[in-house]
């Protein structure tokens, strides 16, 4: 048996087209499967030509200006490797920490932290006006004092380790895996808390500009590894027994529920004390606060990132008992759309008071001569253009097709082979 | 080592934009975009009012957040301390227009991010920036801010100025005299 043999089950990869076959006589669940996997990867082709666009255009065609340099696309990445960061976390307390429960869905997690950031990557280099220049400029000319060159640098460095990490869980080499997994842990916390620092580092831009964030983004990436295991270790049973759990599933599912608890309460600690600690300060961090609180933001604030971001997840996965393995898998889905929510929103307040002076309380009023176009008092607008849209849903279905595709075609289990 | 800095009179600029203008022409700024522009600000309120007037560009920071913020060292210091931003190593990453609390800075249509350069290739050449040339009223004054016989070291000695936003300790060079 070969070496790829070892990862990736042939028979499987060449049946893979089936997935997109429509059986008259499968049962409805797998005809609703099969039609929404098609609409995917009509989705992700999409994106795909959305993406070449955006390399090709640039900021032509994008919602954003020099007022508002960073919009959805950075929130989607962020989006992205926050879940990368999570899932590793979360899984290693099986494979590198020892706790039996988690090892199940070990090898499962890494390739789901892969496949993010792998799309994570795509987004970011879409993003970006020149990514091959990065490539190159990054490593012959680098900037240790910058967040983003560290960011590069490490989300790289990471997805080494977590190649090399699949690869050793695949072939069984518990030694190396979890040598792998060691580092592999220090580079998500390292990785994810420098893209806080990304923005709290901008002391230009005070409601990013706060020690709390990196903790935060942290927190948040937790959130969602939970959430998502969950709901993979759900979805998988219920896909395979028609909509209840598996019984040798009980456990596992009862350990991420705990551990989500215990994830999305913090969330909810560092929320309220940001907005207090914000509500304390003066001028842009208490606007931008404001915003959040009573304005514009209001019911994106209210309602996604914490109603449905901790509140409603929190009373659910508690009262357990009384809930379903369905209701249960159901409020651990709420934080992950609460996240994106969070992170555009996050982007996008941290720009929007234009840096220089407009109409003050107190009627001072100042005209700019030409500089940049639309430079009004009060916030800056951003809607993002139809390729970031494009590029957004179709990183979306690009995850979610990589990860049942690869499920389907990797050795997650070993079977005996003669 | 000569460290360049720039004084705007406010009671001399009459906000003409002629230092705008010069400066699109000798930068080849596109449409739509700015390195250098003029302000006049309204102050007060009735009968007590008054206008400032001021031509604005980017400060050339001593300790400039930009510079720190760019992962390839297209941002970097020039010679004078002139922060000045190189073309090819740009990526387009935008992270130095979201650290410059002045938002001097904006992205070209070719993908990298343009701003003032204080007119280092004339200056090399021993002449002023374009925008300094151009000021029919002598508003804008270019040189070594450690040179006593430069006229901007002696106008930073004789007259009362202040700087943009000062609190963000990023020490600007761009003074404004008042």
């Amino acid at each position: 048996m070969n070496f790829l043999d070892t990862l990736i089950d042939r028979a499987a990869l060449s049946r893979a087209r089936d997935l997109f076959r429509l059986r008259k006589e499968a049962p409805p669940l797998e005809r609703a499967g099969t039609h929404a996997l098609r609409a995917l990867l009509v989705l992700a082709l999409v994106g795909g030509v959305a993406v070449l666009v955006a390399l090709a255009r640039g900021h032509h065609v994008m919602g954003t200006n020099s007022e508002m340099p960073w919009g959805v696309l950075i929130a989607t990445y962020v989006f992205f490797v926050a879940m990368t960061s999570g899932l590793c976390l979360v899984s290693s307390l099986g494979h590198v920490f020892g706790l039996k429960v988690f090892e199940p869905i070990g090898k499962k997690a890494i390739f789901m932290a892969m496949v993010t950031l792998v799309v994570g990557f795509s987004i970011i280099g879409s993003e970006l006006e020149r990514p091959l220049a990065l490539l190159k400029w990054a490593v012959l000319s680098p900037n240790p004092r910058s967040p983003i060159w560290w960011m590069g640098t490490l989300y790289g460095l990471y997805l080494v380790v977590l190649v090399a990490e699949l690869v050793f869980l695949l072939r069984d080499d518990h030694r190396r895996a979890k040598v792998a997994g060691i580092v592999g842990v220090v580079m998500a916390v390292a990785a994810h808390t420098n893209l806080g620092a990304v923005f709290a580092l901008s002391h230009a831009r005070p409601f990013w500009a706060d020690a709390l964030i990196p903790i935060y983004f942290l927190a948040w990436s937790l959130v969602m590894g939970a959430s998502l295991l969950l709901m993979l270790v759900y979805l998988s049973d219920a896909f395979a027994t028609g909509g209840s759990l598996k019984p040798e599933s009980e456990r596992l599912f009862d350990a991420l529920r705990k551990l989500l608890v215990l994830f999305l309460s913090i969330v909810g600690v560092l929320t309220v004390w940001r907005f207090i600690t914000n509500l304390g300060h003066h001028g842009q961090a208490f606007e931008v606060t404001m915003a959040y609180l009573t304005g514009p933001f209001m019911v994106s604030f209210w309602l996604f990132e914490v109603f449905l971001g901790f509140v409603l997840p929190l009373v659910v996965l508690l009262g357990s008992k009384r809930s379903s393995a369905r209701a249960v898998t159901l409020a651990a889905g709420l934080p992950v759309l609460s996240a994106f929510v969070m992170r555009m929103n996050f982007v996008v307040a941290g720009q929007m008071l234009s840096l220089k002076p407009v109409v003050g309380p107190m009627g001072e009023t100042m005209t700019y001569q030409p500089p940049f176009k639309g430079n009004t008092s009060g916030f800056l607008p951003y809607t993002p253009s139809i390729v970031e849209a494009l590029i957004v849903l179709g990183a979306v279905a690009a995850v979610v097709l990589l990860v049942v595709g690869g499920l389907k075609t990797l050795r997650f289990t070993k079977e005996v082979q003669s | 080592m000569a460290r360049y800095g720039m004084t705007v009179d406010e009671k001399l600029c009459v906000t003409c934009n002629a230092c705008v203008i010069a400066c699109k022409s000798e930068n080849n700024v596109p449409e739509g975009a700015a390195r250098c522009w003029t302000v006049q600000a309204e102050k007060g309120t009735f009968p007590f009012l008054s206008v400032e007037t001021r031509s604005e560009r980017c400060n050339h920071c001593e300790n400039a957040p930009c510079v720190s913020a760019c992962p390839t060292q297209a941002t970097h210091v020039e010679e004078g301390g002139v922060v000045v931003v190189d073309q090819d190593k740009c990526v387009g990453c935008k992270a130095c227009i979201v650290a410059c609390p002045y938002e001097v800075r904006y992205l070209h249509p070719d993908g990298y991010v343009d701003k003032c350069t204080f007119c280092l290739h004339r200056v090399r050449q021993g002449k002023d920036p374009a925008c300094v040339s151009v000021c029919p009223t002598s508003a804008l004054t270019f040189g070594d801010l450690d040179d006593p016989r430069a006229k901007i070291f002696q106008q930073l000695q004789q007259r009362q100025h202040r700087v943009a936003k000062p609190e963000e300790g990023t020490r600007p060079k761009l003074f404004f005299l008042k």
